[in-house]
């Protein structure tokens, strides 16, 4: 049914979110691909890619979505996007951005998708200070709410490092 | 030979007068002179035969001479205009095929929600986004983009309409008689590679006015020869949450209520298809620039070989005119 | 409920546009400049109110990300 890896991911990632598929008993033995396209506005990651499974960081939680997903909108939140594609795993960190589900295909846009190694970790770390001092000294509502959504992303940077 | 001689006095009289007499087209510009050139290459070629005088004979010369070295460097710049574009359309067009995923991943999700409700209301406060150029000489494209719009406010007295404009050509082409509907109009659009960041910001613009639906006019690029109008039409937020049973058939995972997230969502499709419209219309100028600019640089060598035909007959004729005048000399003696 | 930048005044797009920025700003040379300079802009818009020219002013990126980072002091 599901390849060894992604078992073996779904069991690390304790948060994942119940996966949600209709026509469960009609999916084909391990021959069934998902149809992926995940781009940003200035490059392709993935253009209908056959893959096993991805997972993205919705604003509910991580979402896993396999073959034959019931139609989903997703707000993505920042955090890492994984794609499994012959049992090997191949992570983005995503800024923002939404996920749109049907049962033929999967896009995700994201504004922006980095490679977890092109991050800085002392650069993250200093954001992340910079930003939560930042929401004690803001002088007015615009400036504490993107030192706060500094925050968000920097942590998310962070444990995405971390992992 | 005197009707003969006020004829072609006619004839170069009536050049004279077009030379530099219309100072709207400006100095550089092949269609100035088109009618000098049709006069001086009939001038000339009734010269042929005799008797005309010899002080306005060289003086077609020269006329020819210097016609022939304007269109010579006319040639040359449209020549490099066209490489210059074409090695722009390169750049632009791989840009727009790596955000092609990008932009064609709403696709599917908005002909099942958004194109719905698009059908069901569309009487009201219209914006309509005019996306052109700021510089000229690329074609039809911005005069096609300015028509359809014209056509539009034309047709439909109704609804009551407003105008944004990305770009001086669409703001030169409507301002005569659309100024009153102008809200914002932006510039420096289309001088870097266009970008999200800055697709954003124009959303943001829009999003400050009122409206029930939008209308963007752009060029779609088909390919390096065919460039369309294309109108775009995308409701306003408040007719998309007040038909929000439309998304039903959609689970949406989001931690807001289904009022803030379907918000973040409009916000950010209108910023997608925006960006869609932007990338074309930029490929759809460098392409329509080089189809331009070739067909000038054309126009302007068959010129130079008619003129060049033109001097050299008329170079013999003056030659020939200046023997008989030499030897009728010496037999008077 | 609102989220707090939208109570703030802010877009989804000025939000997802910051979060962006931060992500470019935390990444290692030369991706970082690479980044950053692919993603600015500078244009300028005119108000029109009644067939004439109201108000000019300036979009720039620049001034976008001197926002932030001042409010990052």
């Amino acid at each position: 049914m599901l390849g060894r890896t992604a078992v073996s991911y779904l069991r690390k990632q304790t948060q994942v979110h119940i996966l949600k598929r209709g026509f469960a008993d009609q999916v084909a033995q391990g021959s069934e691909k998902l149809k992926l396209s995940f781009a940003t506005p200035t490059s392709a990651l993935r253009k209908d890619a056959s893959v096993d499974m991805v997972v993205f960081p919705a604003a509910t939680g991580m979402m896993g979505v396999l073959p034959q997903h019931v139609p989903t909108v997703a707000q993505l939140k920042p955090g890492v996007v994984t794609v499994i594609e012959e049992g090997k795993e191949d992570k983005y960190f995503v800024s923002s951005g939404f996920a749109f589900v049907t049962q033929d295909r999967t896009d995700i846009l994201a504004v922006e998708a980095v490679r977890l190694e092109d991050l800085d970790k002392e650069a993250v770390q200093r954001g992340l200070s910079e930003c939560e001092s930042a929401i004690n000294s803001a002088s007015d509502e615009v400036s504490q709410a993107i030192a706060q959504i500094g925050v968000e992303v920097h942590s998310a940077m962070k444990s995405a490092l971390e992992s | 030979m005197a009707a003969m001689q006020r004829s072609f006095m006619n004839v170069v009289s009536k050049s004279r007068n077009l030379v530099g007499s219309n100072p709207r087209t400006p100095s550089w510009s092949l269609n100035r002179n088109r009618t000098a050139d049709q006069a001086l290459l009939l001038a000339t070629e009734n010269n042929t035969s005799s008797g005309v005088d010899f002080q306005v004979r060289f003086a077609s010369l020269k006329a020819v001479r210097s016609r022939m070295r304007s269109v010579a460097s006319i040639s040359k710049i449209t020549k490099a205009m066209k490489m210059v574009a074409a090695a722009k359309l390169r750049g632009v067009q791989a840009r727009q095929e790596s955000s092609k995923p990008f932009t064609a991943g709403l696709k599917s999700f908005l002909k099942s929600t958004f194109s719905e409700i698009e059908g069901k209301e569309t009487s009201g406060n219209h914006l309509i986004v005019a996306v052109t150029s700021d510089r000229g000489l690329c074609g039809g494209v911005n005069s096609n983009v300015v028509r359809e719009i014209r056509k539009l406010l034309h047709e439909d007295k109704q609804n009551q309409y407003a105008i944004l404009l990305c770009g001086d050509k669409g703001r030169d082409g409507l301002q005569r008689l659309y100024r009153n509907l102008f809200v914002v109009t932006i510039k420096d659009v289309f001088r870097a590679p266009v970008n999200f960041a800055q697709t954003c910001v124009v959303a943001e613009e829009i999003f400050k006015q009122k409206f029930d639906s939008v209308a963007i006019f752009y060029n779609h690029f088909k390919n390096a020869i065919s460039q369309v109008v294309t109108r775009k039409v995308i409701p306003g937020l408040d007719i998309i949450l007040k038909h929000a049973e439309t998304f039903d058939s959609y689970e949406f995972e989001s931690d807001m209520d289904s009022a803030q997230t379907l918000t973040d969502l409009y916000e950010f499709q209108f910023a997608v298809q925006l960006f869609d419209a932007l990338l074309e219309n930029a490929t759809s100028e460098q392409a329509a620039r080089m189809s331009a600019m070739d067909n000038a640089t054309r126009n302007a060598s068959e010129m130079y070989q008619k003129l060049t035909l033109t001097y050299n007959r008329q170079r013999q004729s003056v030659i020939t005119g200046e023997l008989i005048e030499i030897i009728s000399g010496a037999e008077a003696l | 409920m609102v989220q707090q930048w939208r109570a703030a005044g802010l877009t989804y797009l000025r939000y997802a546009n910051i979060c962006a920025d931060f992500v470019r700003k935390a990444l290692k040379e030369p991706k970082r400049t690479e980044a950053l300079s692919r993603t600015t802009f500078e244009m300028t818009k005119s108000e029109w109110s009644e067939g004439k020219v109201a108000k000019r002013e300036s979009l720039t990126q620049e001034a976008e990300r001197n926002n932030v980072s001042s409010s990052n002091k």
